[in-house]
């Protein structure tokens, strides 16, 4: 089903577009879709809160093609990604929204700074950290504000850390540069 | 790895590792396991929160004058008020959690924190 | 994916109740309304009971000030006009007890009578605390009762009123506390808090329940701190104690406490406490003064009057009178228990 639906996908996106930029988005998004959909399976202690394993696939169109297809392939992947669980516009969907944006933002921030300092690596871990932070933020406020739910954050944070360590790991094997200028 | 990454990785772990300390370090103070602590309400605020286990003398001002509060051998105790009756003085030692001693005139309430554990939610008088 | 959904949310429900710390009652206390207010709320969150305590203690204090008897403010300005016999503006936060004051004058029969401010000025009991001296003479006290203050006196059309009679001189003192917790038991309510006891200088009112066990009051005995029975609470009920321990002073070895008896203009003499349970607080507060002055002899006919079900008396020698649905909740906590007399309320 998911591959069905990447491919449907690119098909939509090469039969309205013609630019060789939204090929790329499509497919990269397409692929992010799938781990998307992979991950909505895993189970979690705060439902919808995600370990963030398609952000490699962000961190990789930010290095490969820069700030403004990253932003398209996280927030596209996040749309059709729910579209494809069932979760639009559910507490899971605005999950996946916070972490997808938190993710972006600390991306946005970390090349802005130090762009030259960084790669896959670092990039993959700080984006899993905000990824996590943003979700919880996002749950502890608005789903369940409950102190309880504070005992796991640091459960929470160090599968981030695990998960962000691991894809930036994968991430730096398939690309060992580090990213090009500033968005 | 390079040298950013390194930090990226070492901020992480420090990160991680406070959450832990925040989120599941120990209890705060109140609880059972801590010292007694004595309050001393002046007013509608608190005016103080000390330790029962330090011998300490504390003058509180009010509008009547000065309660004063002595604190020894775990236990406090109004030891002069400015009330005429002497009530907040017969209190005597306060030493359970939920003991208090009041002077209404001078407007000071003193008592000794802590869950109580008696037989009733609440004394009707 | 679907049993995922499911599954998922109920685990957590699990997780979180495994860990969370249970909800707890948790007390505050604070000096408010001039007297100890005991705030106990059955939560897990901590912060919540400090706040909405600062928030009561606040809205009690701000109530004192416009309710107080004898220092400048709102009431004390309302006693002025009345003085005057000429009609005025009735201050806002006065109106509402004016009213009600007279509502429960009407309904004890004079027993309950805030408009005679006058006579507990003449005994003293005005200021927070006072020295020994000599009860007022007789003649005094007669003289005072002659000019007849009554709450029926003060006029009132619509947010207009004067007083009939210059003797008019309020004192809410009998009721107020009442009035007030009612108010801020609604104020806890809004706030979102759903199992409480409010406890001001020993009247109460209660709502919810701690978890799955009713909340356990605790009567004090007239004669000694210790206590005299308990009654379990649930849902949303006060319970209100007048006693001759509570304000008092002693002269030549006499005792003479605050519940004045407005037939005779001196402490009333035929109960040691009464307790009122009812869901409203200012009528409770009012109805213990009521029944107490009543004493033994027309407490079913006050209590009636006053649509109270649930009352106790303890009379001078220990015995206890009571309504049978107060029986029904009471339980004594001393060994032996006291005699006890039941009495159907009944005009």
């Amino acid at each position: 089903m998911v591959t069905l639906a990447s491919c449907l996908l690119y098909l939509v996106s090469v039969l309205i577009s013609t630019t060789r930029e939204d090929h790329l988005i499509a497919w990269l998004a397409a692929l992010a879709i799938a781990i998307h959909v992979l991950e909505a399976a895993l189970p979690s202690p705060i439902p919808g809160v995600k370990p963030g394993l398609a952000n490699v696939i962000t961190v990789l169109a930010l290095l490969l093609y820069g700030w403004r297809v990253a932003v398209w392939v996280s927030l596209l992947r996040v749309l059709a990604g729910s579209l494809l669980v069932g979760s639009f516009l559910s507490p899971t969907f605005l999950l996946s929204l916070t972490g997808a944006l938190a993710s972006l933002a600390a991306l946005g921030l970390a090349t802005a700074v130090a762009g030259r300092h960084l790669s896959a690596l670092g990039l993959c871990v700080l984006a899993a950290l905000a990824h996590m932070l943003g979700q919880f933020l996002v749950a502890y406020t608005l789903i369940i504000p409950h102190p309880a739910l504070l005992k796991l954050l640091p459960v929470l944070l160090t599968a981030a850390l695990l998960f962000g360590l691991a894809s930036g790991t994968i991430a730096r094997m398939m690309y060992p540069q580090r990213p090009p200028a500033a968005p | 790895m390079t040298r950013g990454d390194g930090l990226v990785v070492i901020c992480a772990c420090l990160l991680v590792g406070l959450s832990y300390v925040q989120f599941w370090g120990a209890p705060d103070a109140g609880d059972a396991s801590a010292t007694r602590e004595v309050r001393i309400l002046s007013g509608g605020t608190e005016f103080a929160r000390l330790p029962l286990d330090r011998n300490a003398l504390v003058e509180v001002p009010g509008p009547a004058g000065i309660t004063r509060v002595e604190i020894a051998d775990g236990a406090a105790r109004c030891a002069a008020s400015p009330g005429s009756q002497g009530i907040c003085q017969r209190a005597g030692w306060l030493r359970e959690a939920g003991d208090m001693a009041v002077s209404l005139p001078n407007r000071v309430l003193i008592e000794i924190l802590g869950e109580t554990k008696g037989p009733f939610d609440s004394i009707n008088y | 994916m679907i049993t995922w959904q499911r599954l998922i949310p109920s685990v957590l429900i699990l997780l979180l109740a495994a860990c969370s710390p249970r909800p707890e009652v948790h007390t505050e206390r604070l000096l408010a309304f001039g007297t100890v207010v005991e705030l106990s709320i059955y939560t897990h969150d901590r912060e919540l009971v400090r706040e909405a305590a600062r928030v009561v203690g606040e809205d009690l204090d701000y109530m004192h000030r416009a309710w107080h008897a004898w220092e400048p403010g709102p009431l004390g300005r309302t006693n002025q006009l009345l003085a005057t016999g000429a009609e005025f503006s009735a201050n806002p936060s006065v109106l509402p007890l004016i009213l009600e004051g007279q509502r429960l004058e009407a309904d004890s029969d004079g027993l309950f009578n805030p408009a005679l401010g006058a006579l507990f000025a003449l005994w003293g009991f005005h200021g927070d605390e006072r020295e020994e001296h000599a009860p007022p003479d007789e003649a005094e006290i007669r003289a005072l009762l002659e000019t007849r203050p009554s709450m029926a006196d003060i006029r009132v059309d619509g947010i207009r009123m004067r007083s009939d009679n210059p003797a008019v001189r309020l004192d809410l003192g009998g009721f107020a506390k009442g009035y007030g917790v009612d108010r801020a038991v609604e104020r806890l309510k809004e706030l979102g808090i759903e199992h409480a006891i409010l406890n001001a200088g020993g009247d109460l009112r209660a709502i919810g329940r701690p978890g799955n066990r009713p909340w356990r009051i605790g009567i004090r005995h007239p004669d000694s701190e210790g206590v005299l029975a308990s009654l379990e609470l649930a849902g949303d009920e006060s319970v209100y104690t007048s006693g001759d321990y509570e304000r008092h002073f002693i002269y030549a070895g006499e005792r003479f406490h605050h519940i004045l008896d407005p037939r005779t203009g001196r402490p009333a003499r035929e109960a040691r406490s009464v307790t009122v349970i009812h869901r409203d607080g200012a009528r409770a507060d009012a109805a213990a003064t009521a029944l107490f002055v009543a004493g033994p002899a027309r407490f079913a006919e006050i209590a009636a009057r006053l649509g109270i079900e649930q009352a106790m008396l303890v009379d001078p020698q220990g015995a206890v009178l009571m309504t049978p649905a107060m029986a029904e909740r009471i339980r004594f906590e001393q060994q032996p228990a006291p005699p006890v007399i039941l009495v159907e309320p009944a005009r």
